[in-house]
């Protein structure tokens, strides 16, 4: 039997075991090396993931490793995929923190990607208190620090 | 790239109970948090500046500065320029750099491209290209030839605003015609414009 029938179990920082393919776990590049590097255990810690996140990390991998794996890629199978990204990525912030956070840790680039670019795509036209409030960034200006570096940037705030 | 560990922490377990409607209990690393910014418009990256002080030397320095202009590089756009009584006012937009294909050919309005070919000796070679009929549907008045996108797309612009904005990029390998609108120019009615091609932003500038 080929070895991507082998199931490995991704355990959570709760310590639920979630058992996936091996082609879906080398999807976390951290598990592929580790795989890569010998560790022949079947169930591997993710202790810094907790279920909830580890379990639509891996629904995200195994949706890519699916449409990767199909024959002759067609048109409509990335748009499909661009679809998905996007309903996935839909969330509210701190689940959307949570996914990168885990994606950065995991080293899974596409989720990754599309984070940081719902992020980016957020805070586009956002003022910088809001901003602010996004990441939980206290503001370290004084009024009159402020003051300076606003009017340095005064053409970003026009609408 | 400096790794300013000082003001961003991460915070690893997540429960719910921290979670607030507006205020992430979250912080993303910086490396993360470069990502971010380096998929921002240069209007963004000048706010940002404004967040806070460790925000700001990152912004200002040269690693990011060198990796948004690569980054840039790589995602080239349309530059518009609109006259409003005394004021231009600049614009953006996204470039396409490789427009899906479509339509057919037929014969219909004419463009004659002179190329130089040897500056030195002044020899000019003609080459004429055949836009497709569906031209004089997509077309308001009058155009002119803004550039070329890559090494096979011919980019026009209309000589004056109209709403909807466009510009139409014409493949001169398939021969075929694409329009792309252009939102946000709406202001600008009846106004001459200017259409300039590969604008890539650059924090330098800021």
């Amino acid at each position: 039997m080929s070895e991507s029938n082998k199931k490995i179990s991704l355990i959570s920082s709760e310590g639920e075991a979630f058992e996936v393919s091996e082609a879906v776990a080398r999807e976390f590049e951290i598990v592929a090396h580790m795989l890569e590097d010998g560790c022949s255990g079947s169930s591997i810690p993710i202790t810094t993931v907790d279920s909830n996140i580890l379990g639509k990390v891996i629904e995200y991998c195994t949706k890519h490793v699916e449409v990767g794996n199909v024959e002759g890629n067609s048109e409509k199978a990335e748009k499909d995929l661009e679809e998905f990204d996007k309903r996935f990525i839909a969330v509210e912030m701190n689940t959307l923190f949570s996914l990168i956070l885990a994606a950065n840790y995991l080293n899974v680039k596409g989720l990754l990607n599309i984070g940081c670019q719902k992020v980016a795509d957020t805070i586009k036209d956002m003022k910088p208190e809001e901003v602010r409030s996004i990441f939980n960034i206290e503001n370290d200006y004084t009024p009159a620090e402020e003051e300076v570096v606003r009017k340095e940037n005064e053409w970003a705030f026009q609408p | 790239m400096k790794r300013q560990k000082g003001g961003l922490t991460i915070s690893q377990r997540v429960t719910r109970s921290t979670t607030r409607l507006d205020r992430n209990s979250l912080t993303l690393p910086v490396e993360v948090v470069t990502e971010i910014f380096l998929r921002l418009p240069l209007k963004s990256i000048a706010t940002c500046r404004c967040v806070c002080k460790l925000w700001s030397s990152l912004l200002r320095s040269q690693d990011f500065t060198d990796s948004f202009l690569t980054k840039s590089c790589a995602r080239p756009r349309l530059l518009f320029a609109c006259h409003d009584h005394n004021e231009i006012h600049f614009l953006l937009s996204s470039q396409l750099n490789h427009p899906k294909h479509n339509s057919y050919v037929n014969k219909s309005v004419i463009v004659t491209l002179w190329v130089l070919r040897g500056a030195a000796k002044h020899e000019w070679s003609k080459r004429v290209y055949v836009l497709p009929p569906s031209w004089k549907d997509l077309v308001t008045g009058p155009m002119y030839i803004a550039g070329m996108v890559g090494t096979k797309e011919i980019v026009f612009s209309p000589l004056y605003q109209i709403v909807p904005s466009y510009v139409i990029y014409f493949n001169v390998k398939s021969k075929t015609i694409r329009k792309v609108g252009i939102q946000g120019m709406e202001a600008f009615q009846g106004e001459m414009i200017n259409t300039y091609l590969n604008y890539v932003e650059n924090v330098e500038l800021l």
